[in-house]
């Protein structure tokens, strides 16, 4: 999840042309054996906008943190932009016939930067690296109760052991947990590994000016080392999108990744054919939260009332100038997307009708919605609409530091916005979230029907049987409404014309190793 | 301190435009839709980022709002803030340098003193930074008490020295030997003979606090929206410097003039009322140095960032 | 003399550690003060944050924990960063160069324009020009620094295209580059106190006029102008003295805005980074080195001043 400020890029016409053209290139680029001849540039110098955390994946490393990640270490599989899996540090992959058995064959020409060779062994301690309750990891949830163990059959076949059959593995080893460190390395540096990364990625680690920037350089014994085509690269930490366009202008950056870029400026370079500015094939959804165990959130007609009062068109309009686009579900991009659905349309006559069904009306306390304070003139959008149909509403700001801890300690019942990022696979956000036991509900929804569905859906692998589980979930949890969907946008990346090779991962994280001016 | 003794100043061409300007910021802030048809905070989706125009003399901002109102709002803002913490910080003050100054000498009296000392030696933005966040922004007093605390270990030693002074006047004696209680006593004679110096500094004061305040929201510990706040226009607007800079840089300008007349009006007073406010506030702070402050410029910088 | 200072220093450390420990109980105390969710982002849970705080020694007593810290820095070790994995000595020691560049670059910048203007409005009060200056200083005292910075953003950067914003580099790697990084936030930083020490020394310079001594010169037929360079200054340079050393707090909580507005890697952006983020540590440390710095250059000024006024005699 990532928070927003309400600002994001324009809705282009070319995006799908762009993402089929990223699509393509996805699944030509870096992992798989490039053309001969590839020359290597210099250094692609590429301005992001938090301080780097933590270089260390498996510890306090941020979701941003994975840009400079990414060519630093190496997962065992990625993701193209239609969230098809690729094969990276593990060559190939299947399913035992129980479905909980995992087996990856890896690659047998990999060394890490520091020498040592990645085997099957390898993937074993990073697994239970993360397991360990010592480590202090944060993903330890998602794997927990999930894998048993991993075993090393032979020096280049991991096997993992599951708990129950899950699909979603492929989709979580894609993340931070899933890429690959380096044991001795660990060992030697202790604490201090995460300023001392050692991955198998394309790069390798130089240095971090902490609060600067950090440097990695071509990893000369990389095992698809033509597909490297830049020398250096150099990721320095803008906090400020005007400094940080400032760069991009005066030449001293060549790229703009920044989470919060303001409209103006993706409008303002689109127009200026010196730069390229590309957009995420896939898009992070904003909901209204409500819990739904605290009264009178409890009152499902009540949550539908507020549902079918909020006029998303105009949100869009006015708050985003028309970019992204309005929407009432979270499903927008891959296979299990269903594209016929776009979840409730404003529907004031229907609003008011529920409204009065849910007896609040007999009651009525003005509800306190919690607004991110970067975030204002959307809420009291929100709190007009709301308004329009007869529900009064007040409105307490929140800073966006605050917003989150907030709502998982269960202080704040009714809140905007909620944003989150799409995974490679539908169960990574819909378990987490609306599953009864899934560790981020902070709704505290309940649905029996949807765990049913969900978790029919997490024990087969057959796509098209999931798709059609995901798909019926999606209608439930949306029209339970503790979830009001109103908002799904595209990530940007802006950057000076000549810049090659860069592309988005499914996830909005761009994977930049493949990258050069 | 009679208002009789201002005429004179306001017939002086400076000191009649300051006067005017003063009369200005007041009645923006009491009643700022004298100045302005529009409604600061309602969105019209339309002209974005504008230009400025006849319409809108300083342009529009990225929602529209026209930025000339939402300074004009700020100005409410920025005095209420600037006024409260001013007068938290010269009461809390005050109350402290009167109590160091009565039980002067005493274990009391060191240990206010040790206290104002760690207020005065924390740089203030540093402290009212912590505070802030520590209290949390949303909560307008959480702003209102970080800026004062700044300020008050200057109230404190100011107030302090006086009584410390005064109670060795002779009348002080004379009272105490005819029965009368100190702290009566220096009620009546610290009050009248120092407020004249508290005045000077307050003005000041609310310069160096305004800065406080445009500071705290530039990095984002300001008060919230929608509150209008000029700081924070600034900070929202930077990023928006390439593109659209009259939203980026007119909201500094109502700060400088804020405190620019702060600061005239803060000279001003102390001439007329107090010339010898700099030496004697020198002296108390720096209390082991009373020969260095005879060699003292009479001047003091006038607003403390 | 060297007795008094050491005698202040006694005074003054408590008073130091009275900061350290109110800032300490703030952030610990305080309902918004619990760093762990902060840090763990979105794959947080409860259950996870409670291990986390049990990590970082955040449950135990306050007094305990201010205890534990106070005994590490006997050792010198400040504790260990909770949002990077670093140490906070090395910390604050990595982004100590470019405040203090800053800083130092800003004083001089400051003095190389108020000592010279200080001079010419204190002499040439009468004349157009003088009056003009004194009008500058004026409104220089009432510009926010952060303003200026982004004006000079808008104009060298965005108008100009000169002095393009260039990335910060330490100072031994490319001192082209680390100069243009800093001149603009060295102005930004400088300008308040250049228009500031002018008016101070304005003022010195026109009190020491006044003296005996100067009339007697003046009626030995020697111009105000002499008569200000050769004795006036010299005895205007205490009070300045004065003055650049009672800025160094503010001029280090302007470095904290300078910093953000440029995005420079120095010590008060991670200032004010660590308190936003709760990263106690750090901020216990970035307030140690602050205060000691501030406690420091008042020292300075205090030896300074011995020296340069045979007058003063501490005893």
């Amino acid at each position: 999840m990532r928070t927003r400020s309400g600002r994001v890029g324009s809705r282009l016409t070319r995006r799908r042309f762009m993402a089929t053209v990223a699509g393509t290139l996805g699944a030509t680029t870096l992992y798989s054996r490039a053309p001969a001849g590839a020359q290597t540039k210099g250094t692609l110098r590429i301005a992001r906008g938090a301080n780097a955390r933590s270089l260390d994946p498996h510890i306090n490393a941020r979701l941003y943190d994975r840009l400079v990640l990414y060519t630093l270490y190496e997962p065992l599989i990625d993701a193209d932009d239609r969230g098809n899996f690729f094969p990276v540090l593990a060559r190939s992959w299947e399913v035992g016939s129980t479905g909980r058995v995992v087996t990856f064959h890896l690659r047998s020409d990999v060394v890490f930067h520091d020498g040592t060779p990645f085997t099957a062994d390898v993937v074993k301690y990073n697994i239970e690296r993360i397991l360990d309750p010592a480590t202090g990891s944060e993903h330890r949830a998602r794997f927990e109760g999930i894998i048993q163990g991993v075993r090393a059959a032979n020096a280049a076949t991991a096997q993992f052991y599951l708990t129950r059959p899950y699909p979603p593995l492929l989709s979580e080893l894609i993340d931070r947990p899933g890429l690959m460190v380096s044991p001795a390395a660990v060992r030697k540096y202790g604490k201090d590994f995460a300023r001392n990364p050692v991955g198998t990625g394309p790069f390798k680690f130089v240095e971090w000016i902490q609060g600067s920037r950090v440097t990695v350089q071509r990893n000369q014994r990389y095992w698809n080392v033509k597909a490297i085509r830049s020398e250096q690269m150099i990721f320095q930490d803008f906090p400020e999108p005007a400094v940080a366009d400032a760069q991009l202008r005066g030449g001293q950056v060549d790229v703009v990744t920044l989470e919060d870029l303001p409209a103006e400026d993706v409008l303002a370079f689109q127009k200026d054919s010196g730069y390229l500015v590309i957009p995420s094939p896939a898009y992070s959804w904003s909901a209204i939260q409500m819990k739904e165990d605290v009264p009178p959130f409890d009152n499902r007609d009540l949550r539908q009332a507020i549902m079918y009062a909020i006029d998303r068109e105009q949100i869009v309009k006015v708050i985003y100038h028309g970019l992204g686009k309005a929407t009432g579900k979270f499903f927008h991009e891959g296979w299990w997307a269903d594209p016929r659905y776009n979840g409730p349309a404003y529907n004031p006559d229907l609003a008011r009708q529920k409204l009065k069904a849910s007896g609040y009306l007999d009651r009525p306390a003005p509800l306190l919605l919690y607004v991110q304070s970067s975030t204002v003139p959307l809420g009291e959008m929100v709190q007009a609409q709301m308004q329009a149909i007869g529900l009064r509403v007040n409105i307490r700001l929140v800073s966006e530091r605050d917003l989150y801890p907030m709502v998982l300690r269960g202080e704040i019942p009714f809140s905007i916005p909620a944003t989150w990022t799409p995974r490679p696979d539908p169960n990574g956000l819909a378990y987490i979230l609306w599953d009864s036991r899934g560790y981020a509900n902070t709704s505290h929804y309940r649905n029996p029907q949807v765990d049913k569905l969900l978790d029919a859906a997490a024990a087969t692998y057959d796509r098209n049987e999931r798709a059609r589980l995901y798909r019926q979930a999606e209608r439930l949890i949306v029209d339970d409404a503790s979830y009001v969907f109103y908002y799904a946008s595209p990530d940007y990346a802006i950057m000076r014309r000549g810049v090659q090779g860069f592309r988005y991962g499914f996830d909005l994280i761009p994977r930049v190793a493949g990258a050069w001016m | 301190m009679t208002a009789r003794r201002f005429i004179p100043i306001l017939a002086t061409p400076s000191g009649g435009a300051l006067a005017a300007a003063i009369l200005f910021l007041a009645v923006a802030a009491i009643r700022p839709e004298l100045f302005s048809p529009y409604n600061p905070v309602r969105i019209h989706g339309t002209s974005s980022l504008e230009a400025p125009t006849w319409g809108h003399v300083l342009g529009t901002d990225v929602l529209g709002k026209d930025v000339l109102t939402q300074i004009l709002y700020g100005t409410r803002t920025t005095l209420f803030i600037g006024l409260s913490a001013v007068a938290l910080s010269l009461a809390a003050g005050t109350a402290i340098g009167l109590a160091a100054g009565y039980w002067g000498g005493t274990l009391l009296d060191e240990g206010l003193m040790r206290l104002i000392d760690a207020l005065y030696i924390v740089p203030d933005l540093v402290l009212a930074l912590t505070v802030v966040a520590i209290l949390g922004p949303e909560r307008i007093a959480s702003v209102i008490v970080a800026l004062a605390l700044g300020h008050v270990a200057a109230y404190a030693r100011l107030v302090r020295g006086r009584v410390l002074a005064i109670r060795e006047e002779e009348y002080v004696t004379a009272a105490r030997s005819l029965g009368g209680s100190v702290g009566r006593i220096l009620a009546r004679h610290v009050l009248p003979q120092t407020h004249d110096v508290l005045v000077v500094r307050s003005v000041l004061a609310l310069s160096s606090v305004i800065l406080g305040e445009a500071a705290l929201s530039f990095l984002g510990l300001g008060v919230q929206p929608p509150a209008p706040s000029w700081g924070r226009m600034l900070r929202d607007g930077f990023q928006y410097l390439a593109t659209a800079p009259w939203v980026a840089l007119s909201p500094g300008l109502a700060i400088f003039l804020c405190v620019f007349v702060c600061n005239q009006a803060g000279d001003l007073l102390r001439d007329l009322l107090d010339p010898r406010a700099a030496v004697s506030a020198r002296a108390e702070r720096r209390p082991n140095r009373a020969r260095a402050a005879r060699t003292a410029p009479a001047r003091v910088s006038p607003a403390r960032r | 003399m060297w007795r008094y200072v050491l005698r202040r220093m006694l005074v003054l450390i408590p008073t130091v550690a009275l900061v350290t420990f109110g800032i300490f109980f703030l952030m610990r105390t305080a309902v918004g003060g619990d760093p762990t969710l902060y840090l763990m982002g979105h794959e947080a849970t409860l259950q996870q944050a409670a291990q986390a705080r049990t990590r970082l020694g955040l449950d135990r007593p306050i007094i305990v924990q201010y205890a534990e810290w106070l005994r590490r820095l006997g050792s010198l070790d400040l504790g260990r960063s909770f949002e990077y994995p670093m140490d906070v000595g090395p910390a604050l020691a990595g982004r100590l160069p470019a405040t203090l560049e800053l800083t130092l670059m800003a004083t001089v910048l400051a003095l190389l324009v108020a000592v010279p203007a200080g001079v010419f409005t204190a002499v040439g009060r009468h004349t157009p020009l003088g009056r003009a200056m004194s009008a500058a200083t004026m409104a220089g005292i009432c510009v926010p620094n952060f303003w200026l910075g982004m004006l000079l953003i808008y104009v060298f950067g965005v108008k100009l295209g000169w002095l393009a914003n260039s990335a910060y580099v330490p100072l031994p790697e490319n001192w082209r580059q680390n100069l243009g990084s800093m001149a603009l936030p060295a102005v930004s930083l400088a300008a308040y106190y250049a228009a500031s020490w002018t008016r101070y020394l304005n003022t010195a310079l026109l009190v020491a006029l006044q003296h005996d001594y100067v009339r007697v010169a003046q009626a030995k037929g020697l111009a105000d102008r002499t008569v200000v360079l050769k004795h006036a200054l010299r005895n205007a340079i205490i009070p300045m003295v004065t003055a650049v050393g009672q800025s160094v707090p503010y001029m280090l909580a302007g470095a904290v805005i300078v910093e953000a507005v440029f995005s420079l890697p120095g010590l008060g952006r991670l200032l004010s980074d660590a308190i936003q983020s709760r990263d106690y540590p750090i901020v216990q440390g970035a307030v140690l080195l602050v205060t000691a710095a501030v406690v420091a250059s008042s020292l300075a000024v205090d030896v300074a001043y011995g020296v340069l006024d045979p007058r003063i005699r501490y005893d």
